[in-house]
Protein backbone atom coordinates (compact mmCIF):
# COMPACT_ATOMS: atom_id res chain seq x y z
CA UNK A 1 0.00 0.00 0.00
CA UNK A 2 1.26 3.46 -0.94
CA UNK A 3 0.86 6.19 1.66
CA UNK A 4 -1.43 8.98 0.54
CA UNK A 5 1.18 11.61 1.48
CA UNK A 6 3.60 10.43 -1.18
CA UNK A 7 1.09 10.29 -3.99
CA UNK A 8 -0.85 13.47 -3.13
CA UNK A 9 0.61 15.63 -5.90
CA UNK A 10 -0.32 13.06 -8.52
CA UNK A 11 -3.96 12.25 -7.75
CA UNK A 12 -4.92 14.86 -10.36
CA UNK A 13 -2.79 13.12 -12.97
CA UNK A 14 -4.34 9.75 -12.14
CA UNK A 15 -7.91 11.06 -12.39
CA UNK A 16 -7.24 12.90 -15.65
CA UNK A 17 -5.65 9.75 -17.09
CA UNK A 18 -8.95 7.89 -16.74
CA UNK A 19 -11.05 10.84 -17.91
CA UNK A 20 -8.95 11.02 -21.11
CA UNK A 21 -10.61 7.69 -22.02
CA UNK A 22 -14.08 9.24 -21.64
CA UNK A 23 -16.53 10.56 -19.02
CA UNK A 24 -16.67 8.62 -15.76
CA UNK A 25 -17.94 8.82 -12.19
CA UNK A 26 -16.48 8.49 -8.70
CA UNK A 27 -16.76 4.82 -7.94
CA UNK A 28 -15.75 3.69 -11.42
CA UNK A 29 -12.53 5.71 -11.24
CA UNK A 30 -11.78 4.55 -7.72
CA UNK A 31 -12.23 0.93 -8.86
CA UNK A 32 -10.04 1.48 -11.93
CA UNK A 33 -7.26 2.95 -9.79
CA UNK A 34 -7.35 -0.07 -7.51
CA UNK A 35 -7.22 -2.48 -10.46
CA UNK A 36 -4.55 -0.69 -12.48
CA UNK A 37 -2.33 -0.24 -9.41
CA UNK A 38 -2.81 -3.94 -8.60
CA UNK A 39 -4.38 -2.99 -5.25
CA UNK A 40 -1.25 -1.07 -4.24
CA UNK A 41 -3.10 2.24 -4.23
CA UNK A 42 -6.62 2.51 -2.86
CA UNK A 43 -7.82 6.12 -3.05
CA UNK A 44 -9.86 7.38 -0.08
CA UNK A 45 -13.36 8.73 -0.78
CA UNK A 46 -12.51 12.17 0.61
CA UNK A 47 -9.28 12.38 -1.41
CA UNK A 48 -11.17 11.45 -4.58
CA UNK A 49 -13.93 13.97 -4.00
CA UNK A 50 -11.60 16.79 -3.04
CA UNK A 51 -9.47 16.13 -6.17
CA UNK A 52 -12.57 16.21 -8.42
CA UNK A 53 -13.72 19.37 -6.72
CA UNK A 54 -10.39 21.13 -7.17
CA UNK A 55 -10.04 20.03 -10.80
CA UNK A 56 -13.54 21.31 -11.52
CA UNK A 57 -12.91 24.66 -9.82
CA UNK A 58 -9.78 25.07 -11.95
CA UNK A 59 -11.75 24.29 -15.10
CA UNK A 60 -9.85 21.10 -15.92
CA UNK A 61 -12.98 18.96 -15.75
CA UNK A 62 -16.73 19.49 -15.99
CA UNK A 63 -19.45 17.65 -14.14
CA UNK A 64 -22.90 16.62 -15.34
CA UNK A 65 -25.67 14.31 -14.18
CA UNK A 66 -25.86 10.98 -15.94
CA UNK A 67 -29.11 9.21 -16.82
CA UNK A 68 -29.16 6.06 -14.75
CA UNK A 69 -31.78 3.44 -15.43
CA UNK A 70 -32.20 2.49 -11.77
CA UNK A 71 -33.24 6.02 -10.84
CA UNK A 72 -30.03 6.96 -9.03
CA UNK A 73 -28.64 10.37 -9.91
CA UNK A 74 -24.91 10.10 -10.48
CA UNK A 75 -22.39 12.88 -11.09
CA UNK A 76 -20.21 12.24 -14.12
CA UNK A 77 -17.03 14.10 -14.96
CA UNK A 78 -15.48 14.85 -18.32
CA UNK A 79 -12.11 16.36 -19.16
CA UNK A 80 -11.87 19.81 -20.78
CA UNK A 81 -9.29 21.15 -23.26
CA UNK A 82 -7.56 22.94 -20.35
CA UNK A 83 -7.53 19.62 -18.50
CA UNK A 84 -5.74 17.90 -21.39
CA UNK A 85 -3.04 20.61 -21.38
CA UNK A 86 -2.73 20.34 -17.61
CA UNK A 87 -2.37 16.56 -17.89
CA UNK A 88 0.47 16.98 -20.41
CA UNK A 89 2.23 19.43 -18.09
CA UNK A 90 1.89 17.04 -15.16
CA UNK A 91 3.39 14.21 -17.28
CA UNK A 92 6.40 16.39 -18.16
CA UNK A 93 6.74 17.39 -14.52
CA UNK A 94 6.70 13.75 -13.44
CA UNK A 95 9.45 12.81 -15.89
CA UNK A 96 11.73 15.45 -14.37
CA UNK A 97 10.71 14.54 -10.82
CA UNK A 98 11.39 10.87 -11.47
CA UNK A 99 14.83 11.64 -12.97
CA UNK A 100 15.77 13.79 -9.98
CA UNK A 101 14.57 11.42 -7.27
CA UNK A 102 16.15 8.46 -9.06
CA UNK A 103 19.54 10.11 -8.52
CA UNK A 104 19.05 9.82 -4.76
CA UNK A 105 17.92 6.21 -4.73
CA UNK A 106 20.50 3.53 -3.99
CA UNK A 107 19.76 0.03 -5.18
CA UNK A 108 21.80 -1.49 -2.32
CA UNK A 109 23.07 -0.04 0.90
CA UNK B 1 -26.19 0.60 4.20
CA UNK B 2 -28.05 2.40 7.02
CA UNK B 3 -24.83 2.29 9.07
CA UNK B 4 -22.99 4.11 6.29
CA UNK B 5 -25.71 6.76 6.02
CA UNK B 6 -25.65 7.30 9.78
CA UNK B 7 -21.85 7.52 9.71
CA UNK B 8 -21.96 10.23 7.02
CA UNK B 9 -24.79 12.10 8.76
CA UNK B 10 -22.79 12.22 11.98
CA UNK B 11 -19.67 13.42 10.18
CA UNK B 12 -21.60 16.20 8.43
CA UNK B 13 -23.69 17.17 11.45
CA UNK B 14 -21.23 19.86 12.50
CA UNK B 15 -21.18 21.63 9.15
CA UNK B 16 -23.67 24.15 7.84
CA UNK B 17 -25.94 22.87 5.08
CA UNK B 18 -24.69 24.93 2.17
CA UNK B 19 -25.19 23.72 -1.39
CA UNK B 20 -21.49 22.96 -1.71
CA UNK B 21 -21.42 20.80 1.39
CA UNK B 22 -24.67 19.01 0.61
CA UNK B 23 -23.35 18.20 -2.84
CA UNK B 24 -20.19 16.73 -1.34
CA UNK B 25 -22.24 14.62 1.04
CA UNK B 26 -24.51 13.38 -1.73
CA UNK B 27 -21.63 12.39 -3.95
CA UNK B 28 -19.67 10.71 -1.18
CA UNK B 29 -22.77 8.72 -0.26
CA UNK B 30 -23.32 7.74 -3.89
CA UNK B 31 -19.72 6.49 -4.23
CA UNK B 32 -19.87 4.64 -0.93
CA UNK B 33 -23.16 3.06 -1.96
CA UNK B 34 -21.62 1.83 -5.23
CA UNK B 35 -18.69 0.35 -3.36
CA UNK B 36 -20.96 -1.26 -0.77
CA UNK B 37 -23.21 -2.81 -3.43
CA UNK B 38 -20.25 -4.26 -5.28
CA UNK B 39 -18.73 -5.72 -2.11
CA UNK B 40 -22.08 -7.31 -1.27
CA UNK B 41 -22.32 -8.69 -4.81
CA UNK B 42 -18.88 -10.25 -4.33
CA UNK B 43 -20.37 -12.15 -1.41
CA UNK B 44 -19.07 -10.07 1.52
CA UNK B 45 -21.20 -9.97 4.66
CA UNK B 46 -22.99 -6.80 5.72
CA UNK B 47 -20.42 -6.14 8.46
CA UNK B 48 -17.44 -6.75 6.22
CA UNK B 49 -18.83 -4.53 3.46
CA UNK B 50 -19.62 -1.67 5.85
CA UNK B 51 -16.21 -2.06 7.52
CA UNK B 52 -14.33 -1.81 4.22
CA UNK B 53 -16.36 1.15 2.97
CA UNK B 54 -15.84 3.11 6.18
CA UNK B 55 -12.13 2.26 6.45
CA UNK B 56 -11.65 3.62 2.94
CA UNK B 57 -13.57 6.82 3.60
CA UNK B 58 -10.60 9.01 4.49
CA UNK B 59 -10.70 12.20 6.52
CA UNK B 60 -13.38 14.86 6.34
CA UNK B 61 -10.90 17.62 7.26
CA UNK B 62 -9.42 17.12 3.82
CA UNK B 63 -12.71 18.42 2.36
CA UNK B 64 -13.51 20.92 5.10
CA UNK B 65 -10.43 23.02 4.43
CA UNK B 66 -11.72 23.74 0.93
CA UNK B 67 -15.20 24.68 2.08
CA UNK B 68 -16.22 28.25 2.43
CA UNK B 69 -17.59 27.95 5.96
CA UNK B 70 -19.27 31.26 6.96
CA UNK B 71 -16.99 33.82 8.58
CA UNK B 72 -14.16 31.95 10.22
CA UNK B 73 -16.27 29.34 11.90
CA UNK B 74 -14.83 26.14 13.08
CA UNK B 75 -16.80 22.94 13.31
CA UNK B 76 -16.13 20.32 15.94
CA UNK B 77 -18.80 17.66 15.87
CA UNK B 78 -22.06 19.46 16.56
CA UNK B 79 -20.32 22.38 18.28
CA UNK B 80 -19.57 25.58 16.41
CA UNK B 81 -17.46 28.35 17.84
CA UNK B 82 -18.46 31.84 16.74
CA UNK B 83 -15.96 34.69 16.67
CA UNK B 84 -16.68 38.29 17.63
CA UNK B 85 -16.86 39.31 13.94
CA UNK B 86 -19.27 36.49 13.13
CA UNK B 87 -21.41 37.41 16.12
CA UNK B 88 -21.66 41.01 14.88
CA UNK B 89 -22.44 39.74 11.39
CA UNK B 90 -25.19 37.45 12.73
CA UNK B 91 -26.77 40.24 14.77
CA UNK B 92 -26.77 42.61 11.78
CA UNK B 93 -28.21 39.93 9.50
CA UNK B 94 -30.94 39.04 12.01
CA UNK B 95 -31.93 42.70 12.43
CA UNK B 96 -32.27 43.04 8.69
CA UNK B 97 -34.11 39.73 8.52
CA UNK B 98 -36.63 41.04 11.05
CA UNK B 99 -37.35 44.07 8.89
CA UNK B 100 -37.67 42.01 5.71
CA UNK B 101 -39.89 39.27 7.20
CA UNK B 102 -41.93 41.98 8.93
CA UNK B 103 -42.42 43.76 5.59
CA UNK B 104 -43.36 40.47 3.92
CA UNK B 105 -45.99 39.76 6.57
CA UNK B 106 -47.32 43.32 6.38
CA UNK B 107 -47.68 42.92 2.60
CA UNK B 108 -49.46 39.58 3.06
CA UNK B 109 -51.89 41.21 5.49
CA UNK B 110 -52.38 44.39 3.47
CA UNK B 111 -53.38 42.29 0.43
CA UNK B 112 -56.67 41.11 1.98
CA UNK B 113 -57.06 44.48 3.72
CA UNK B 114 -56.95 46.33 0.40
CA UNK B 115 -59.35 43.80 -1.11
CA UNK B 116 -61.83 44.46 1.68
CA UNK B 117 -61.41 48.22 1.31
CA UNK B 118 -61.75 48.16 -2.45
CA UNK B 119 -64.76 45.86 -2.19
CA UNK B 120 -66.35 48.31 0.25
CA UNK B 121 -65.67 51.30 -1.97
CA UNK B 122 -66.92 49.61 -5.14
CA UNK B 123 -70.03 47.96 -3.74
CA UNK B 124 -71.01 50.77 -1.42
CA UNK B 125 -71.92 53.13 -4.22
CA UNK B 126 -74.78 54.67 -2.29
CA UNK B 127 -72.29 55.93 0.27
CA UNK B 128 -69.61 57.05 -2.13
CA UNK B 129 -71.34 58.95 -4.85
CA UNK B 130 -68.60 58.95 -7.42
CA UNK B 131 -69.23 58.18 -11.09
CA UNK B 132 -65.76 56.67 -11.22
CA UNK B 133 -67.04 53.63 -9.38
CA UNK B 134 -69.92 52.90 -11.72
CA UNK B 135 -68.04 49.79 -12.81
CA UNK B 136 -69.66 48.15 -9.82
CA UNK B 137 -72.62 47.35 -12.05
CA UNK B 138 -70.42 44.76 -13.74
CA UNK B 139 -70.45 42.13 -11.01
CA UNK B 140 -67.77 39.80 -12.43
CA UNK B 141 -65.42 42.61 -13.28
CA UNK B 142 -65.80 43.87 -9.72
CA UNK B 143 -64.75 40.52 -8.30
CA UNK B 144 -61.62 40.53 -10.44
CA UNK B 145 -60.64 44.11 -9.68
CA UNK B 146 -61.07 43.49 -5.98
CA UNK B 147 -58.61 40.59 -5.86
CA UNK B 148 -55.86 42.26 -7.92
CA UNK B 149 -54.27 44.10 -4.95
CA UNK B 150 -54.49 40.87 -2.94
CA UNK B 151 -52.41 38.95 -5.44
CA UNK B 152 -49.90 41.76 -6.02
CA UNK B 153 -49.28 42.23 -2.29
CA UNK B 154 -49.08 38.52 -1.51
CA UNK B 155 -46.78 37.92 -4.49
CA UNK B 156 -44.43 40.70 -3.30
CA UNK B 157 -44.56 39.34 0.24
CA UNK B 158 -43.73 35.82 -0.89
CA UNK B 159 -40.92 37.17 -3.08
CA UNK B 160 -39.41 38.86 -0.03
CA UNK B 161 -39.75 35.63 1.99
CA UNK B 162 -37.98 33.58 -0.67
CA UNK B 163 -35.10 36.03 -1.22
CA UNK B 164 -34.68 36.43 2.50
CA UNK B 165 -34.92 32.72 3.22
CA UNK B 166 -32.03 32.14 0.84
CA UNK B 167 -29.93 34.74 2.64
CA UNK B 168 -30.62 33.35 6.08
CA UNK B 169 -29.90 29.74 5.11
CA UNK B 170 -26.26 30.09 6.12
CA UNK B 171 -27.27 30.83 9.70
CA UNK B 172 -29.37 27.66 10.01
CA UNK B 173 -26.76 26.16 12.32
CA UNK B 174 -27.77 28.64 15.02
CA UNK B 175 -30.96 26.66 15.41
CA UNK B 176 -29.33 23.24 15.41
CA UNK B 177 -25.78 23.35 16.70
CA UNK B 178 -24.32 24.10 20.08
CA UNK B 179 -22.75 27.56 19.93
CA UNK B 180 -19.47 28.33 21.65
CA UNK B 181 -18.45 31.93 22.34
CA UNK B 182 -15.23 33.24 23.77
CA UNK B 183 -15.54 35.05 27.11
CA UNK B 184 -15.18 38.53 25.56
CA UNK B 185 -17.66 37.77 22.77
CA UNK B 186 -20.17 36.47 25.30
CA UNK B 187 -19.81 39.68 27.33
CA UNK B 188 -20.29 41.76 24.19
CA UNK B 189 -23.49 39.91 23.19
CA UNK B 190 -24.79 40.09 26.77
CA UNK B 191 -24.23 43.85 26.80
CA UNK B 192 -26.04 44.23 23.45
CA UNK B 193 -28.95 42.20 24.79
CA UNK B 194 -29.17 44.19 28.01
CA UNK B 195 -29.14 47.52 26.20
CA UNK B 196 -31.85 46.29 23.85
CA UNK B 197 -34.12 44.93 26.56
CA UNK B 198 -35.95 48.24 27.30
CA UNK B 199 -36.58 49.02 23.63
CA UNK B 200 -37.77 45.44 23.20
CA UNK B 201 -40.26 45.65 26.07
CA UNK B 202 -41.59 49.02 24.90
CA UNK B 203 -41.95 47.76 21.31
CA UNK B 204 -43.85 44.68 22.46
CA UNK B 205 -46.10 46.80 24.68
CA UNK B 206 -46.92 49.15 21.78
CA UNK B 207 -47.71 46.09 19.64
CA UNK B 208 -50.02 44.64 22.28
CA UNK B 209 -51.81 47.98 22.75
CA UNK B 210 -52.36 48.17 18.97
CA UNK B 211 -53.78 44.64 18.99
CA UNK B 212 -56.25 45.59 21.74
CA UNK B 213 -57.21 48.93 20.19
CA UNK B 214 -57.77 47.44 16.72
CA UNK B 215 -60.91 45.38 17.45
CA UNK B 216 -62.25 48.12 19.73
CA UNK B 217 -61.98 50.58 16.88
CA UNK B 218 -63.67 48.05 14.59
CA UNK B 219 -66.64 47.66 16.93
CA UNK B 220 -66.98 51.43 17.44
CA UNK B 221 -66.78 52.23 13.72
CA UNK B 222 -69.26 49.53 12.75
CA UNK B 223 -71.69 50.66 15.44
CA UNK B 224 -71.41 54.30 14.38
CA UNK B 225 -71.53 53.37 10.70
CA UNK B 226 -75.05 51.89 11.03
CA UNK B 227 -74.40 48.82 8.87
CA UNK B 228 -72.97 50.78 5.99
CA UNK B 229 -70.87 48.45 3.79
CA UNK B 230 -68.40 51.21 3.09
CA UNK B 231 -67.73 52.07 6.73
CA UNK B 232 -67.49 48.37 7.65
CA UNK B 233 -64.92 47.89 4.91
CA UNK B 234 -62.89 50.87 6.12
CA UNK B 235 -63.12 49.53 9.67
CA UNK B 236 -61.85 46.08 8.65
CA UNK B 237 -59.09 47.74 6.63
CA UNK B 238 -57.99 49.80 9.63
CA UNK B 239 -58.17 46.73 11.85
CA UNK B 240 -55.83 44.82 9.58
CA UNK B 241 -53.57 47.85 9.19
CA UNK B 242 -53.16 48.25 12.96
CA UNK B 243 -52.58 44.52 13.42
CA UNK B 244 -50.08 44.53 10.56
CA UNK B 245 -48.14 47.34 12.28
CA UNK B 246 -48.24 45.38 15.54
CA UNK B 247 -47.05 42.20 13.83
CA UNK B 248 -44.23 44.14 12.17
CA UNK B 249 -43.13 45.42 15.58
CA UNK B 250 -43.29 41.91 17.05
CA UNK B 251 -41.24 40.37 14.25
CA UNK B 252 -38.70 43.17 14.00
CA UNK B 253 -37.95 43.22 17.72
CA UNK B 254 -38.36 39.46 18.10
CA UNK B 255 -35.72 38.75 15.47
CA UNK B 256 -33.19 41.03 17.14
CA UNK B 257 -33.88 39.37 20.50
CA UNK B 258 -33.61 35.98 18.77
CA UNK B 259 -30.14 36.87 17.51
CA UNK B 260 -28.93 37.53 21.08
CA UNK B 261 -30.70 34.48 22.46
CA UNK B 262 -29.37 32.26 19.69
CA UNK B 263 -25.79 33.35 20.35
CA UNK B 264 -26.15 33.08 24.13
CA UNK B 265 -28.25 29.89 23.82
CA UNK B 266 -31.01 31.29 25.97
CA UNK B 267 -34.80 31.26 25.64
CA UNK B 268 -35.95 29.02 22.82
CA UNK B 269 -32.34 28.32 21.82
CA UNK B 270 -31.25 26.17 24.75
CA UNK B 271 -29.93 22.80 23.57
CA UNK B 272 -33.17 21.13 24.77
CA UNK B 273 -35.37 23.50 22.79
CA UNK B 274 -33.23 23.12 19.68
CA UNK B 275 -34.29 19.47 19.53
CA UNK B 276 -37.99 20.31 19.71
CA UNK B 277 -37.59 23.17 17.22
CA UNK B 278 -36.51 20.58 14.69
CA UNK B 279 -39.82 18.78 15.21
CA UNK B 280 -41.75 22.05 14.91
CA UNK B 281 -39.86 22.82 11.69
CA UNK B 282 -40.92 19.49 10.22
CA UNK B 283 -44.56 20.06 11.21
CA UNK B 284 -44.42 23.61 9.80
CA UNK B 285 -43.18 22.35 6.44
CA UNK B 286 -46.39 20.31 6.06
CA UNK B 287 -48.78 22.58 7.95
CA UNK B 288 -48.39 25.83 6.00
CA UNK B 289 -48.65 24.36 2.48
CA UNK B 290 -51.85 22.58 3.58
CA UNK B 291 -53.21 25.87 4.97
CA UNK B 292 -52.38 27.57 1.66
CA UNK B 293 -54.12 24.83 -0.34
CA UNK B 294 -57.25 25.06 1.83
CA UNK B 295 -57.18 28.87 1.48
CA UNK B 296 -57.03 28.77 -2.31
CA UNK B 297 -59.60 26.00 -2.74
CA UNK B 298 -62.00 27.75 -0.40
CA UNK B 299 -61.43 31.17 -1.97
CA UNK B 300 -61.72 30.04 -5.57
CA UNK B 301 -64.83 27.93 -4.99
CA UNK B 302 -66.66 30.65 -3.05
CA UNK B 303 -64.91 33.67 -4.63
CA UNK B 304 -65.41 35.24 -1.23
CA UNK B 305 -61.87 36.72 -1.03
CA UNK B 306 -63.06 39.39 1.36
CA UNK B 307 -63.68 36.77 4.03
CA UNK B 308 -61.45 33.74 3.41
CA UNK B 309 -58.31 35.51 4.69
CA UNK B 310 -59.69 34.69 8.16
CA UNK B 311 -57.96 31.32 7.68
CA UNK B 312 -54.54 32.93 8.28
CA UNK B 313 -55.03 34.35 11.77
CA UNK B 314 -56.76 31.07 12.75
CA UNK B 315 -53.96 28.97 11.27
CA UNK B 316 -51.38 31.19 13.00
CA UNK B 317 -52.93 30.79 16.43
CA UNK B 318 -53.42 27.05 15.90
CA UNK B 319 -49.79 26.71 14.87
CA UNK B 320 -48.71 28.49 18.04
CA UNK B 321 -50.69 25.92 20.03
CA UNK B 322 -49.12 23.00 18.12
CA UNK B 323 -45.60 24.41 18.60
CA UNK B 324 -46.22 24.91 22.31
CA UNK B 325 -47.44 21.32 22.68
CA UNK B 326 -44.39 19.99 20.79
CA UNK B 327 -42.05 21.98 23.02
CA UNK B 328 -43.80 20.80 26.17
CA UNK B 329 -43.76 17.15 25.05
CA UNK B 330 -40.08 17.18 24.11
CA UNK B 331 -39.14 19.02 27.32
CA UNK B 332 -40.86 16.28 29.29
CA UNK B 333 -39.23 13.49 27.27
CA UNK B 334 -35.79 15.12 27.65
CA UNK B 335 -36.18 15.18 31.43
CA UNK B 336 -36.97 11.47 31.43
Amino acid sequence: MISSDVIRGYNDTILLYFLLEGPSYGYEISKNIRELSEEKYIIKETTLYSAFNRLEKNGYIESFFGNETNGKRRTYYKITQAGICYYKEKCEEWKVTKEVIEKFIKETI
Amino acid sequence: METIKTYLNNLFAGYPKTNEILRAKEELLSNMEDKYNELKAEGKSENEAVGIVISEFGNIDELAKEWDIPAAMEAKGDRISVSRESAEEIIAAKKQNGIMIGLGVVLCMMGPALTVLLGGILSGREDVRLDLFDIATYGDLLNIIVIIPLFICVALGVLIFIINGGKMERYEYLKKNIIELSESTREYVCACKESYRTTYTVTLAVGVVLCILAPMMLIILITLGQESDFISAVAVFLLLLLIAIAVFLFIRSGEEMNAYNALLQEGEFTPVNKKSNNIVDIIASVYWPIAAVIYFIWSFTTMNWGFTWIIWPIAGVLFGVIAAICNAVSAVSMKE
